[in-house]
């Protein structure tokens, strides 16, 4: 049998509800992991080994009465560290908030937990989910499980890390610019942005209202489904969340491209700008394709407002987020890293009118996209325009990532559903990642086709060696 | 793209004033180039005649009675 900290979601729920695996077995199985690896992978701030050995001990007797919960039960997870957690300290990763302790769940570690899922702990991040991987903040430093001396992505490094490492089985992230898919493409691991007002952000801390997501990060795409469909769904206390009925996810598990119309906008995603990685190019070119040999149809579209993006969603972003912490920037500056007080700062120096057209180009934008997605069911690029940077590239120059075309930002700005999903490495051996995104809800569609390209690539056989 | 992307620093800590920040000196300077990766952007991005285009987002009050 598989290590048990290398099962999947699918493969170890099949094992919890026939009995021939207890989550008492499972979740001691990784905090034994935990502990003699993350000292060196640093994914983890809090690891609630009492609280996590107490919830499978509870699972296990609850499945033994036949009290059979669903496909987390007893199913170790983990959580960015900006999810509220009752009497667990939440603390965004950053000196402000160090000694926070919240007395209320956030809504999706509410939905996690009525679903039996085991929390081990709370994990790593850039600070307030936008300051990048900033030693100077005192707050571990997740790595890349492929290569040590890269990032895995950001903002939600800890939960990529934890899931290419094999310390959880699934984990949460955040997204306000691509800090999902990020690390899942940087990790080699599938993750998923729903739309906008899927999943309630209620009690996970802003970065910026109008383009923040949550979502899952796990091993395989049908594992996302699973996590999505637990915490998808209407929060009355969240005022943006959607009323729009939640489908169920695992019926898109099939392997059916036949006739899917697949929409690339290469102008913007494998133009000649030389900050784009050629390698990650030629991957994700090569993945796109293969749709062609599976019965889709793909066609080149366009949605010339992209190349505004990379202005509109930091204006956006950057202005919201200093709103946000402008009273502590101002009166406390010293606790913030040197990373996020510098991109927070720059978020109150542009002009409402530097607002309000980012707002305006946001929306031509959307307009374009509803047009594409008219006559295409997915749009595909890669995910990133770069692999993995490593460490000592942000210690020669802080803004590295802020260089470099956003791939993923653009679906922030139209809250379409985007996955990425893993589909080749480079000859460094980092992974590359496939973005797959949707028309507005469905996340179906967007499950199917990276569901059927998994299956056929493969990618998910391989794991790093660490 | 617009051709603007630095500004003195006399400009600069005019704009973080406005903003209600004090910051020394070393702490302009050092911040400055932050700035300055999207003043191109930006810049071109106000360039763009969008006619009467709407905001992305809009107020809906919500005072209707609810039902």
């Amino acid at each position: 049998m598989t290590e048990l900290h290398y099962l999947t979601i699918t493969q170890a729920g099949k094992l919890l509800k026939s009995g021939e695996l207890s989550p008492v077995e499972l979740t001691r199985a990784f905090l034994y992991r935990i502990d003699a690896l993350d000292g060196k992978l640093e994914a983890y701030i809090t690891v609630m080994h009492d609280s996590a050995m107490a919830d499978a001990r509870n699972a296990e007797a609850e499945i033994l009465r036949g009290e059979y919960r669903g496909a987390l039960h007893g199913i170790p997870i983990a959580l960015k560290d900006l999810y509220d957690t009752k009497g667990v300290r939440t603390t965004s990763s950053s000196k402000v908030l160090s000694d926070r302790v919240p007395t209320e769940d956030s809504t999706a570690t509410a939905k996690l937990g009525q679903a039996g899922a085991v929390l081990l702990g709370k994990l790593a991040m850039h600070e307030f989910a936008l300051g990048g991987p900033d030693p100077s903040n005192g707050f571990p430093l997740a790595k890349n499980p492929w290569n040590l001396e890269h990032i895995p992505g950001g903002s939600s490094s800890g939960s990529g890390t934890a899931i290419a490492a094999g310390l959880a089985m699934g984990t949460l992230g955040s997204c306000t610019g691509g800090s999902i898919r990020g690390p899942a493409a940087f990790c080699g691991i599938a993750g998923i942005k729903a739309t906008y007002g899927r999943v309630s952000r209620y009690g996970v801390l802003p970065l910026s209202w109008s383009l923040d997501h949550c979502g899952p990060l796990t091993w395989t795409v049908e594992d996302s489904a699973i996590m999505l469909q637990a915490i998808a769904g209407h929060d009355p206390k969240d005022p943006t969340s959607s009323r729009a009925p939640v489908p169920d996810y695992m019926s898109s598990m099939r392997e059916d491209v036949k006739g899917l119309r697949i929409g690339v906008p290469r102008h913007f995603f494998f133009s000649e700008d030389e900050r784009i990685n050629g390698e990650v190019k030629t991957i994700a070119d090569a993945a796109i394709k293969s749709f062609e040999s599976m019965g889709a149809i793909i066609e080149e579209v366009s949605a010339p407002m992209l190349d505004h993006a990379g202005a509109s969603q930091p204006v956006i972003m950057l202005s919201e987020a200093f709103t946000y912490h402008r009273n502590n920037l101002i009166n406390k500056p010293e606790l913030f890293g040197d990373m996020v007080r510098d991109r927070f700062r720059t978020g109150g120096l542009f002009s409402s009118a530097d607002y309000v057209q980012a707002q305006r180009v946001r929306n031509v934008l959307k307009r374009e996209f509803a047009d594409i997605l008219k006559r295409v069911d997915v749009v595909m690029s890669p995910t990133m325009s770069t692999t993995a940077p490593r460490f000592d590239t942000f210690t020669k120059d802080a803004l590295t990532t802020s260089r470099t075309p956003s791939f993923t930002g653009p679906y922030n700005l139209t809250g379409m559903p985007a996955i990425s999903v893993p589909c080749g490495f480079t000859s460094a051996g980092l992974p590359v990642g496939l973005q797959i995104a949707g028309k507005p809800f469905d996340e179906p569609t967007v499950f199917r086709a990276a569901y059927t390209y998994q299956q056929q690539a493969k990618f998910y056989e391989t794991r790093p060696v660490i | 793209m617009s051709d603007k992307t630095s500004i003195s620093l006399e400009e600069f800590a005019t704009l973080v004033r406005r903003a209600g920040m004090s910051l020394s000196s070393e702490e302009l300077e050092h911040l400055k180039p932050t700035y300055e990766i999207y003043m191109g952007p930006v810049e071109a991005m106000q360039a763009l005649d969008l006619d009467a285009e709407d905001l992305a987002l809009t107020y809906i009050p919500d005072w209707e009675p609810k039902l």
